[in-house]
């Protein structure tokens, strides 16, 4: 192992942004002084294929990678010397697990809540929560050793109306909502080592639906759709703050799929087809593509719609639709959405411009695959610039400091 | 309409052109490309249209939109193009798309109906003041003549009147003038004379100020530092365990275990038996709603055989269980409403159909009380309640015992707030004896335990950082402020038993250009800026001084104010250089 490789005192001072995906890890290098409007801005942006299977990946298989960053690295440093201050790690969905838990507590409605009562509540909840979460995430991992990576209070709800703050606010029953995910204890270790490797210790792991919830930037709910190469991720949310997510399953690998059958052609050209599709550039015929295609993406409309049900979204006309990922790219996934919600026009493709903390001036960014690892790095900027976004978050937080903080 | 492509003009007939409101959306598009080609009469022969889009529309300007309407269009065989307006400040980007600019078209303007019709300027009125507003000024009402000439003889008198009176005040009045005269002449003179003989520029000049963050390794330890190896670090600071011996603190837990001590509704049903044989039922047969409430009869019930033409009923009183099926009390939920169905599902599934039950009237006497009390399993949630509240109280505990010992020792030890190097030992939790089953809505549990930790010299520390900050300033910069209280460390390493850690700290504080000082260095500096501006414009020198990496903001004021250059004469620029921040002592 050899220490502070790229820390020379009179470097640009950088954050590095690893984003650890299935098929990939993506790379983002961004300078730590900001301009007057609070943008950091990029200065390198690097995707790493690996063959790596999960198995590989959740016991921290990492030396390919290792040798593969260091490699990038120097590269980089021969071209601008930098200087590595923090270093922060995205988790896709598959290697942790997570869910949502809510616990409801009847509380005496003539007495108002006390920071006592507030604290049993979330002591209790937070327990039994955790114990929950933490039972799936042993089915998942087969018994390895976890360890728990985000808690986050998502939500409470007095009489079922959601507060801000219940402390001295009368109600016959307490409703808390969290939001906890575990990973396996050897792959946090091991991306431990990975980043001590680089020259600093890890600063912080954030996981995917929590650091793309800081798309939606208003009070107005917001659905953000990633379609990627290996799953599509919903989630919802608003205020910077994660309500819902889930998985489906699909990815623009059930699209390639489709073509290679249809066109007895191999994996490589069944999806440059599909890149070509999406320039329009049509490598048979227009009809047969644009049938495959709709036919596909119409099994992803189904699981939507499936899932803005369970998400209890009535009425999506007040709900923001954003779109991320490779396959935000397919025409045919934007007009099929609309067409089924009746919101012509309304879906937004996320760009740099979602990103508050983010700005690119050298053009790096030009693949609709780094939103996620820009979000990453979005929530890092977010949470050291202080940024709350709403006033929920700093208070949670600070109860949150009150009754757990040693576990989280 | 002038219409352009490629700067090049080109006619469009206007039954081609199909004119999108900003408010059409996508299916409105397209309904109006049917109606299109609906009216034309050889569908083999399609003429290519025109999208007059008058707005920035998405499906023009979202690149993905556009493929959507393009796709969907193509569908149809239906080849078009884009007419988008000249006003536009934009076009959009997709080089694929047959983009037609039309000319000479004027933006669509909305009135606002609800503009309040005071609030314009133009008020059409005869006789305005306003000679360009006067509407028929040449016609003039005989009141109006009468006044003019009126107006006309006064101004006669007037001047007849002038001649006749003495001349004097009239010549005060032109003496003052031609003294006030005199006097502005003088003073312009002055000024332009000093303009020309002392021109002089005086530049405010405030130093870059920015931010400066470093991250170190320390190296911490209590008897003495590990050996340099690979991974260890330079830095290295003494730590001192000391611990706070019987610490006591009391915590107040509510109890989870409910009764129901309401009481049972009750209320009459009918029976209705369809079946052809008779049926007995048992006292407290069960009769449950669709919602799992749970009521039962008192008594034996018989059932006369009946036909469902011709059914057999009885009335009977039930009442309501405590609990329902799972396991919520039902007390006020068993006051059902009279028609309500009830099913037996003690029966087998072949009678079900055929006996049924309905209350007859409003159930009554059903009230829900619940009543707290201590379960077994709460004094084990509460005991690890009691520990985790110590946990979270650990840190603040430790630094008042600490804070108690600095007075007595007159250090400045402060406490390694890390979960790693803080310990409770010695638990005890005090609670009353026999409190499983008490009816109590909460209970007390007294904890004592002693607390363990780790302190460093906060001088010891703040040397080391001020040290690590000073070293990586940028060049010609001072250091002003280190943030302190915004200290950032996390312990990574830890041995306990030889009572070394490492930490890593991250720092940040504030750092000034340099321009003030005597030093060789900075007044090199600090001439070049001079240099540099010297005999430029204003403007230009305050181009300059804000693309100087060492200049943050700066101001500049010239004598006299109409000169708008700075002065080439390095004696008369004075340049002021004013640190907005205090230095830190």
């Amino acid at each position: 192992m050899f220490k502070n490789l790229f820390s020379k005192a009179t470097e640009l001072d950088t954050f590095l942004v690893l984003d650890f995906a299935q098929n990939n890890l993506k790379m983002l290098l961004i300078s730590s002084k900001y301009n007057s409007q609070f943008e950091h801005f990029v200065l390198a942006f690097e995707v790493i294929n690996h063959n790596l299977s999960l198995t590989q990946i959740l016991n921290g298989e990492f030396e390919s990678i290792r040798q593969e960053i260091t490699k990038r690295l120097t590269k980089l440093y021969k071209k601008s010397a930098f200087n590595i201050v923090s270093c922060v790690c995205g988790l896709d969905d598959a290697f942790f697990e997570s869910s949502f838990h809510t616990s409801v507590f009847q509380t005496n409605p003539e007495h108002p809540i006390d920071m006592g009562t507030l604290q049993n509540i979330l002591q209790q909840s937070h327990s039994k929560t955790r114990l929950s979460v933490m039972k799936k995430a042993r089915q998942k991992f087969k018994d390895a050793s976890l360890k728990l990576i985000q808690s986050d209070l998502i939500d409470i709800r007095l009489d079922n109306k959601s507060v801000t703050n219940p402390l001295g606010l009368k109600a016959s029953n307490v409703s808390v909502i969290f939001f906890n995910a575990f990973c396996q204890d050897k792959l946090y270790e091991s991306l431990q080592n990975l980043t001590s490797y680089v020259g600093f210790p890890l600063s912080q792991i954030y996981l995917q639906p929590v650091a793309q919830s800081l798309i939606a930037k208003t009070e107005q709910k917001a659905l953000i759709l990633e379609i990627s190469h290996s799953k599509t991720s919903v989630t919802l949310a608003k205020s910077g703050r994660l309500l819902k997510s889930k998985i489906l399953n699909f990815s623009t690998q059930t699209i390639i799929n489709e073509y290679q059958e249809r066109f007895s052609i191999g994996q490589e050209e069944a999806f440059q087809m599909l890149i070509n599709y999406c320039n329009d550039k049509f490598d048979r015929e227009y009809r047969d593509l644009r049938k495959i295609t709709c036919i596909t993406v119409k099994k992803l409309i189904s699981e939507i719609k499936q899932t803005v049900k369970d998400f209890k979204l009535y009425d999506l006309d007040q709900i923001e639709i954003f779109l991320s990922g490779g396959g935000s790219k397919i025409p045919e996934i934007t007009e099929l959405i609309e067409n089924e919600f009746n919101l012509h026009g309304a879906t937004k493709i996320c760009s740099l411009n979602s990103f508050k903390f983010i700005a690119d001036p050298n053009n790096l960014i030009d693949q609709p695959g780094a939103i996620t690892t820009l979000s990453y790095a979005n929530k890092f900027l977010s949470d050291k610039n202080k940024n709350s976004e709403s006033a929920f978050n700093s208070n949670i937080n600070q109860i949150l400091r009150l009754t757990s903080h040693n576990e989280v | 309409m002038k219409f352009k492509k490629n700067n090049k003009k080109i006619k469009i007939l206007d039954k081609h052109i199909i004119r999108v409101e900003k408010d059409f959306r996508l299916p409105d598009i397209l309904a109006e490309v049917a109606k299109f080609r609906e009216s034309n009469p050889n569908l083999h022969a399609l003429p290519k249209i025109y999208l007059f889009f008058e707005s920035e529309h998405v499906n023009v300007f979202s690149e993905l939109h556009y493929q959507v309407l393009f796709r969907c269009l193509k569908d149809q065989n239906q080849d078009f193009g884009i007419i988008l307006p000249s006003f536009l400040e934009q076009t959009p980007k997709n080089k694929q798309m047959d983009l037609v600019i039309a000319e000479d078209v004027e933006p669509k303007v909305v009135l606002d109906k609800n503009l309040d019709s005071n609030s314009h300027d133009l008020v059409f009125k005869k006789g305005s003041e306003n000679a360009q507003m006067q509407l028929n000024a040449d016609i003039k009402t005989p009141q109006e003549q009468e006044l003019e000439l009126y107006k006309k003889s006064l101004e006669n008198i007037k001047n007849q009147a002038q001649k006749v009176m003495p001349n004097k005040p009239v010549q005060a009045h032109g003496f003052k003038k031609v003294l006030a005269f005199c006097m502005v002449l003088s003073l312009v003179g002055f000024f332009t004379i000093a303009a020309f003989a002392f021109p002089k520029t005086t530049v405010t000049i405030v130093p870059k100020i920015s931010s400066i963050e470093q991250v170190l390794n320390i190296h911490l330890y209590e008897n003495k530092p590990s050996e340099i190896n690979e991974s260890s670090s330079l830095n290295k600071l003494k730590v001192y365990k000391f611990t706070v011996p019987k610490i006591q603190t009391s915590v107040r837990f509510v109890s989870t275990g409910v009764n129901n001590i309401g009481t049972n509704a009750k209320g009459k049903i009918r029976i209705t038996n369809t079946a052809p044989k008779p049926f007995n039922l048992v006292p407290f047969t069960r009769f449950q709603t669709e919602d799992g409430l749970i009521f039962r009869s008192q008594d034996f019930i018989y059932l006369d055989a009946a036909t469902p033409s011709n059914p057999s009923f009885k009335e009977v009183e039930v009442t309501s269980d405590a609990f329902d099926l799972a396991g919520v009390g039902i007390g006020v939920r068993g006051n059902l409403t009279s028609g309500t169905k009830l099913s037996l599902p003690g029966l087998k599934e072949s009678s079900k159909n055929l006996i049924s039950a309905e209350t007859i009237d409003d159930f009554s006497g059903g009230t829900t009380k619940i009543e707290k009390f201590v379960k077994d399993t709460d004094l084990i949630a509460a005991s690890e309640f009691a520990q985790k509240e110590l946990r979270v109280k650990l840190a603040q505990m430790l630094k008042e015992g600490l804070s108690q010992k600095n007075q007595v020792t007159k250090e400045d030890l402060v406490l390694l707030e890390s979960p790693e190097t803080m310990s409770i030992n010695n638990i005890k939790l005090e609670m009353d004896n026999n409190l499983i089953g008490q009816k109590l809505h909460s209970f007390q549990i007294q904890v004592s335990a002693d607390l363990e930790g780790y302190a460093y010299s906060n001088s010891s520390l703040e040397q080391i950082l001020r040290n690590k900050l000073i070293s990586n300033l940028d060049p010609h910069n001072l250091l002003k402020t280190i943030d302190f209280k915004n200290l950032n460390y996390k312990v990574f390493k830890q041995n306990k038993d030889l009572g070394t850690f490492d930490a890593t700290f991250v720092i940040t504080g504030l750092q000034q250009a340099q321009l003030n000082g005597s030093t060789m260095d900075v007044q090199k500096v600090f001439n070049q800026l001079k240099l540099s501006i010297l005999g430029q414009s204003t403007q230009k020198a305050l181009q300059i001084l804000k693309d100087n990496p060492l200049v943050e903001t700066s101001e500049i004021k010239s004598f006299p104010v109409w000169k708008s250059t700075v002065t080439n004469n390095i004696n008369n620029l004075k340049v002021v250089v004013n640190e907005s921040i205090p230095s830190q002592s």
